[in-house]
């Protein structure tokens, strides 16, 4: 029996991709939130996203942060998933009211969802390059260098999409009758 | 106005621990996993190409091609495995199949392939003379004929290895080899016998618009010549789609090279879909139509077609539906059909509030679709007829969404309302 067969093995394995799967769950959940716009299933997405990480994980050479590689790969099974929703979407469904909160509180919660979707409807409507530079810099604290390695670009690359993105993000905002 | 993000709008978007919780679950027990409720743990071969097939964008990919079988590429797709989907003219002979990688051999004419990034099974080769062209995840273009080869690669990229050269080509790039003749001689346009007759195995056959004439007069291709200076490989573990092939040394910058019509086509049909990816749909529209002006027909012309459409449901409404409608009456059985079908239904409903309108969209997807889409499309059809008037429409789409297993939960409550009116407005 090779090592990779035994029990031991095996029980390691299935430790470390549990590990994994906590430990980064929250972030790609939430990148998935903010880059994936309001008509995409943030957690479907986030699962896919897992999926092909995991499938991935053994090639990782550790060049990168696994925060990076794992960054990258939501990015692009994001967009796949942005591209899949245009097409199979039949437009509509969003304005069907959705059954009321029975959790605790539920104008708060309402407010918070509403709060949520506003956010979602207003970085949807930046060009995906401008909204790539402020999830990671303004929202998720990167700095515009480790940002720049995280989307392969230059840094000063990374400051001018900030800066329209930013100005588009505020006005986007603004549209919907939402001011800080 | 402020330019910076508020913090809000930074707290809005946190997911709960209610969320986060949910997630963690699911992965450790994937089996319930994506709301389409196929199981994912431990499954067969076979059930992991179902999976797949239902997974992707666009048309739907196939099982395993048989090797050694000689196929005729067409308008409509061929479906080599779970993630690679071509189409074209000529014919390849399938050399190799399965989890290992698919290889092809095209023996003439031209191949466009679309490789699913994420999908199983999707290493890709395609030998033409004596140049491979490996791919892992993108959409290229490989055309032979008497003498002559080009590769074009409109998205990711792809590794060329023959004649001496061993490279990577990015999207936008090309690559020619052989020259003594054209390449491409066979122009996409035409249909091919067997594959646009609706051939057995091959989906989507049927009726295709007449071939136009071509547009473009074949030049003399150069010797190896590369049209465009590959991009450097990316950063190790940073870009991951599609996954790394080993670096190659630099290219010299080419000289001016006029492409051959096959590859002129590819690589705009390549700015096309670019422009899409980027969501760059102003652009996107203005593209496909210069593409259209001059490649009107063909596998690609129906594909720019509905791409065109798609880019102006975001940039002119108006003119999304009449293209959608001239789409919908020349290819009446192509596979993306249904996605033209959606795109009109939603453009309609949502942009121009015009229920009517979408009607006869929800009325074809209600009887050509399954599942959950049959059920929306029903839906749909129930509450546009009811605001139209057309009570006994309504009232049948109403009942059959109601009572149809895969109904999405949000609709129910506006279903059952509609369906009170109904009653309320019926005579007594």
């Amino acid at each position: 029996m090779k090592d990779s067969e035994t029990p031991a093995h095996r029980v390691s394995v299935t430790d470390a991709r549990e590990r994994f799967c906590k430990e980064h769950a929250a972030d790609v959940l939430r990148w998935v939130i903010r880059l994936g716009g309001p008509h995409v299933q943030a957690e479907d997405v986030a699962q896919d996203v897992f999926a092909t990480a995991l499938r991935r994980l053994p090639s990782f050479r550790g060049e990168s942060s696994e925060r990076t590689w794992l960054f990258a790969i939501t990015r692009n099974v994001v967009r796949n998933a942005q591209r899949r929703s245009a097409l199979r979407r039949f437009v509509g469904l969003d304005s069907v009211p959705e059954p009321m909160a029975t959790t605790p509180g539920p104008a708060e919660q309402l407010d918070a969802a509403q709060r949520r979707l506003a956010v979602q409807r207003a970085l949807a409507t930046l060009k995906p390059h401008w909204r790539e530079a402020i999830v990671l810099v303004d929202m998720e604290g990167f700095t515009a260098r480790e940002a720049g390695a995280m989307l392969s670009v230059p840094e000063g690359t990374v400051s001018s999409r900030l800066h329209h993105g930013r100005k588009a993000f505020a006005a986007a905002l603004a549209r919907q009758g939402l001011h800080e | 106005m402020s330019e910076q993000v508020p913090g809000w709008a930074i707290e809005a978007t946190e997911p709960s621990a209610l969320e986060i919780s949910r997630l963690q679950a699911r992965l450790r027990d994937p089996a319930p996993s994506r709301s389409w409720g196929l199981p994912a743990a431990a499954m067969a071969a076979a059930a992991l190409v179902l999976v797949a097939i239902l997974v992707m964008p666009g048309p739907a990919y196939g099982p395993a091609p048989s090797v050694g079988t000689p196929m005729a590429l067409g308008q409509a797709p061929l479906l080599l495995g779970p993630s690679i989907r071509v189409t074209g003219t000529g014919s390849l002979i399938v050399e190799q199949a399965g989890e290992t990688g698919t290889r092809v051999r095209l023996a003439q004419g031209t191949l466009v392939a679309a490789v699913d990034p994420d999908g199983p099974f999707r290493a890709f080769t395609v030998v033409a003379d004596d140049v491979e062209v490996s791919v892992v995840g993108t959409r290229f273009s490989v055309s032979w004929s008497e003498g002559a080869g080009a590769v074009s690669v409109q998205r990711g990229r792809v590794a060329v290895q023959g004649r001496g050269e061993r490279l990577t080509l990015g999207a936008g790039d090309g690559w020619n080899w052989g020259g003594d003749t054209t390449a491409g001689e066979e122009p996409l346009d035409h249909p091919v016998p067997g594959v646009d007759d609706g051939a057995p195995g091959l989906p989507g056959g049927g009726a295709h618009p007449p071939p136009p004439a071509r547009a473009v007069e074949q030049p003399t291709v150069a010797p190896p010549t590369v049209l465009a200076t590959p991009r450097p490989t990316p950063a190790p573990n940073v870009a991951p789609d599609p996954e790394p092939i080993a670096a190659v040394d630099p290219l010299p910058q080419p000289p001016e090279a006029e492409p051959a019509p096959d590859l002129a086509r590819a690589r705009a049909f390549g700015r096309v879909q670019e422009a899409m990816e980027t969501e760059a749909y102003s652009d996107a529209a203005t593209l496909a139509d210069r593409f259209l002006d001059t490649w009107p027909g063909g596998a690609l012309g129906a594909e720019a077609g509905a791409l065109r459409i798609e880019a102006l449901a975001h940039t002119d409404p108006r003119a999304a539906i009449a293209a959608a409608d001239a789409w919908l009456d020349t290819y009446r059985s192509h596979t993306r059909r249904a996605e033209v079908l959606r795109i009109r239904a939603a453009t309609a409903n949502d942009a121009l509030r015009d229920c009517g309108l979408a009607l006869p969209s929800y009325l074809e997807l209600s009887e050509t679709q399954s599942g959950r889409e049959q059920a929306q499309a029903m839906a749909f059809l129930g509450l546009c007829a009811h605001q139209t008037g057309d009570t006994a429409t309504a009232q049948r789409a109403i009942d059959a969404a109601l009572d149809h297993p895969d109904l999405p939960r949000p609709l129910a409550p506006s279903l059952r309302a509609a369906r009170r009116a109904l009653s309320s407005e019926a005579p007594r």
